[in-house]
């Protein structure tokens, strides 16, 4: 109950601070269109600056927009506790499937039960997770996949 | 590396213009170097990920490219798979040193394994990328 209370309180305001704040993600682009439950979207705009040498979105364009979006996805499952934690993301897969041109956007999921991983936190201090993403064009195709893990840990 | 190919590089890919990627020279051999600009960082005020990986992957394709152009039979880059692994905060310009790539040419693959360091040669992450080849014109 306190949880939930706090989860919608919380949410919008960690939706607020991250939404064009953080330095790099910002200049690259990406925007933060929705947070829920473990869930988050985000998208980007090409832009001149962020092209390869081929004239496609540069890689490290892609992983900015797709490590941003597990952060949301992240944040948003754990809106309720996150000032009192330390999230830190300590490994990242991630596969770029075709070139990618246009407007580019991504989904992120936490691929565990929000509220299980609560409870561990609460007893053990400290949890790790996985959170996939995938990232797509305005079509629909997959341009790539990412798997980041998330660490957090009781301050 | 070879300092004129790592700069071309460098210089052709407006990614790593915009990310102000340069090179710095270690133990007489020139290497990706990443700043400390503002616009790099997280939220925590340390280098961004994306950044982090941005400088370690340009170096790991050059180095390949370096390793695949001696053997003159037309290779190139056809896909990747990636995982970077983080150990510690950036909080200052990061250089990246990649180790010579391993390749399997029968199985038209080859393996790098690059490590981001800080300015006192710390490590601070790890980056290991998979990559497929294929043979085009001779």
């Amino acid at each position: 109950m306190l949880d939930t209370l706090l989860t919608l309180i919380m949410r919008p305001l960690v939706k607020m601070q991250m939404d064009g704040k953080v330095p790099f993600a910002k200049a690259c682009g990406v925007r933060l269109s929705s947070m829920g439950d473990g869930v988050a979207r985000c998208e980007m705009a090409q832009k001149p600056e962020l092209l390869d040498d081929t004239g496609k979105l540069a890689d490290g364009a892609l992983f900015t927009l797709a490590e941003t979006c597990s952060g949301a996805a992240m944040a948003g499952g754990f809106a309720s506790v996150i000032l009192g934690v330390r999230p830190v993301a300590a490994q990242v897969e991630f596969e770029v499937l075709q070139p990618a041109l246009g407007l580019i956007n991504a989904q992120a999921k936490v691929a565990q039960a929000i509220s299980p991983l609560k409870k561990t936190l609460r007893t053990t201090g400290k949890i790790n997770f996985p959170v996939e993403v995938e990232v797509s064009d305005a079509s629909g195709h997959t341009l790539a996949r990412m798997r980041v893990t998330w660490n957090l840990k009781k301050n | 590396m070879n300092a004129m190919r790592l700069a071309q590089t460098l210089a052709s890919n407006p990614f790593f213009q915009f990310a102000k990627l340069g090179t710095v020279n270690k133990n007489s051999e020139e290497h990706v170097q990443l700043g400390f600009d503002s616009f790099l960082k997280n939220h925590i005020g340390t280098l961004h990920a994306g950044a982090l990986f941005t400088a370690a992957q340009a170096d790991a394709k050059v180095r390949l490219l370096q390793a695949l152009a001696l053997h003159s039979h037309g290779w190139e880059i056809a896909a990747y798979t990636s995982r970077i692994s983080y150990k510690r905060p950036a909080k200052g310009p990061v250089w990246i040193h990649t180790a010579a790539p391993t390749i399997n040419f029968d199985n038209r693959v080859a393996h790098t394994v690059s490590t981001l360091n800080n300015e006192a040669n710390e490590p601070l992450a790890e980056l290991h990328i998979q990559f497929t080849l294929l043979q085009g014109e001779q």
